[in-house]
């Protein structure tokens, strides 16, 4: 075995910084669940406006869709942290910043909410007409229909490609210690710089995304296709 | 017993775009009587009953539901407190799949009615013994026949205790052995007293229990009268031709 490979396999000093490290991996959460939020709010929001019978709505809520299913990650992250407070702020006439967190938060749930807008307008054209009609019938609201008939069902038919799009949304997190965010990857960087052996410290973090993400992503998956089949027996 | 009907259509119109569905249809509905609608497919008696109950909304014409007119009325809020006076049943039986069947029928009396959950239980419970399916209820739908689907439909729509029943081709989509077992429960309810609307080809069971049968051809009613009279000596042709095609 070379050195170099000897180097990057040894986690010895990986896991000496354990602790720092694991404070940037509850980062890489955290954004992980304020986006995933953000975005499954927008995100229905959007759909509701693809469904709408109303053209010029239907419109807007594509529009919406496609600027940010469009937009790189990397990008949403970078516009969003230093250009949109720019914006905002001559808007309202005074200077304006974002923290770092709030910026990944609202680029990445922007982005992900093109995604989960299109799940959601997918299973909600897939509930048949009837169901709703029937809802209609006895004397339901819109909004319970929305509610206690369309969503639920929607919820369990998007959970498998919801699933990939929240391992993506995860994936997407590492990108945050671009403008600063405190989380893993940040760390890594910051003790790679100290104790110059990347090696380790990059193998040692993908090696972690990898673990967290399959393990995470494999339960779900599991505890989704079991909750389905339970309710369609 | 008041004088008001049950449901009174008033010259009702529907087209969709050019093409006109409905041409004019006037006719009442007693209290606690069932009136059969039957005719040929695309004949505009499921579009009437959708009017009806404002799924589709009339392009012109009067609707009263026990007095109450149904046709003026603009907000959906409105629309929705009449809708709960009248039970629907369509012919896909439209059940919600993620509920057990105890929950497709509690559920309206729960949300809409705003009853309480032990109350709406118990109305539920009953509305599936009088469909006599209380020994399904914990069932998911997919589990069920589609002729138990169907009762579950009418035991949902009876569970609003509405003022009228509208059947639109209940029994169209089943199986002929698993349509008697709705035929009997809609028997069962013409037997009680409850006033019905029912859209069917099911012509022997429009003949026994219909007080009175419309037959309609290309929107319009073409032929009224007791069953006796429509079955028995049909005035018009069409009439007669539709039904010796049915009674062959």
């Amino acid at each position: 075995m070379s050195a170099g490979l000897r180097e990057a396999l040894n986690l010895s000093v990986f896991w000496e910084y354990r602790e720092v490290l694991l404070k940037g991996l509850a980062f890489n959460f955290y954004v992980f669940a304020c986006a995933a939020a953000a975005a499954l709010t927008l995100g229905l929001g959007a759909a509701l406006l693809r469904v709408n019978r109303w053209r010029p709505v239907r419109w807007a809520g594509t529009l919406h869709v496609e600027i940010f299913r469009n937009a790189p990650d990397y990008v949403m992250v970078v516009w969003v942290h230093f250009v949109l407070p720019l914006l905002l702020g001559f808007a309202i006439g005074r200077r304006l910043e974002f923290p770092p967190f709030l910026s990944a938060v609202i680029a990445l749930g922007l982005v992900y909410s093109g995604y989960f807008a299109e799940t959601f307008r997918a299973g909600i054209q897939s509930i048949p007409v009837g169901q709703i009609e029937a809802g209609r019938a006895c004397g339901m609201s819109e909004r319970l229909v929305l509610w206690r008939i369309i969503l639920p069902q929607v919820v369990r038919r998007m959970l498998p490609e919801a699933v990939n799009q929240f391992v993506s949304l995860f994936k997407a997190t590492t990108i945050v210690s671009l403008i600063a965010v405190p989380d893993l990857m940040y760390r890594v960087s910051m003790v790679t710089q100290q104790e110059m052996r990347p090696l380790p410290l990059y193998t040692g973090a993908a090696l972690t995304y990898f673990a967290i993400i399959f393990l995470a992503a494999s339960l779900v998956r599991a505890a989704a296709e079991r909750w389905r089949q339970k309710v369609y027996a | 017993m008041s004088s008001i009907p049950a449901i009174r259509v008033v010259d009702v119109h529907k087209s969709f775009g050019p093409l006109a569905v409905l041409k004019g249809v006037s006719f009442d509905v007693p209290r606690g009587a069932v009136v059969s609608m039957i005719g040929a497919s695309g004949s505009g008696k499921s579009t009437l009953l959708r009017c009806i109950n404002r799924l589709e909304t009339p392009s012109a014409g009067e609707i009263y539901i026990d007095g109450a007119p149904m046709h003026s009325l603009r907000s959906i809020a409105e629309i929705n407190r009449v809708r709960r006076d009248l039970g629907m049943v369509f012919q896909q039986f439209n059940l919600w799949p993620h509920m057990t069947v105890l929950g497709n029928v509690v559920e309206a009396p729960r949300r809409v009615r705003g009853l309480e959950r032990s109350e709406a239980g118990e109305l539920a419970l009953e509305c599936l013994r009088r469909v006599h399916l209380l020994d399904k209820a914990d069932e998911y739908p997919a589990r069920l026949s589609g002729g138990q689907q169907q009762r579950v439909a009418i035991a949902r729509a009876l569970a609003m205790q509405p003022k009228a029943m509208l059947f639109d081709e209940a029994t169209s989509s089943l199986d002929p052995e698993l349509t008697d077992e709705v035929l009997a429960v809609m028997r069962d309810l013409a037997r009680d007293g409850t006033t019905m609307i029912v859209v069917t080809h099911e012509m022997r069971f429009a003949r026994e229990v219909s007080d009175r049968v419309l037959f309609l051809h290309n929107g319009l009613i073409e032929e009224a009268g007791a069953p006796e009279e429509v079955f028995g000596a049909p005035r018009s042709e069409r009439c007669r031709q539709f039904l010796s095609k049915y009674l062959q």
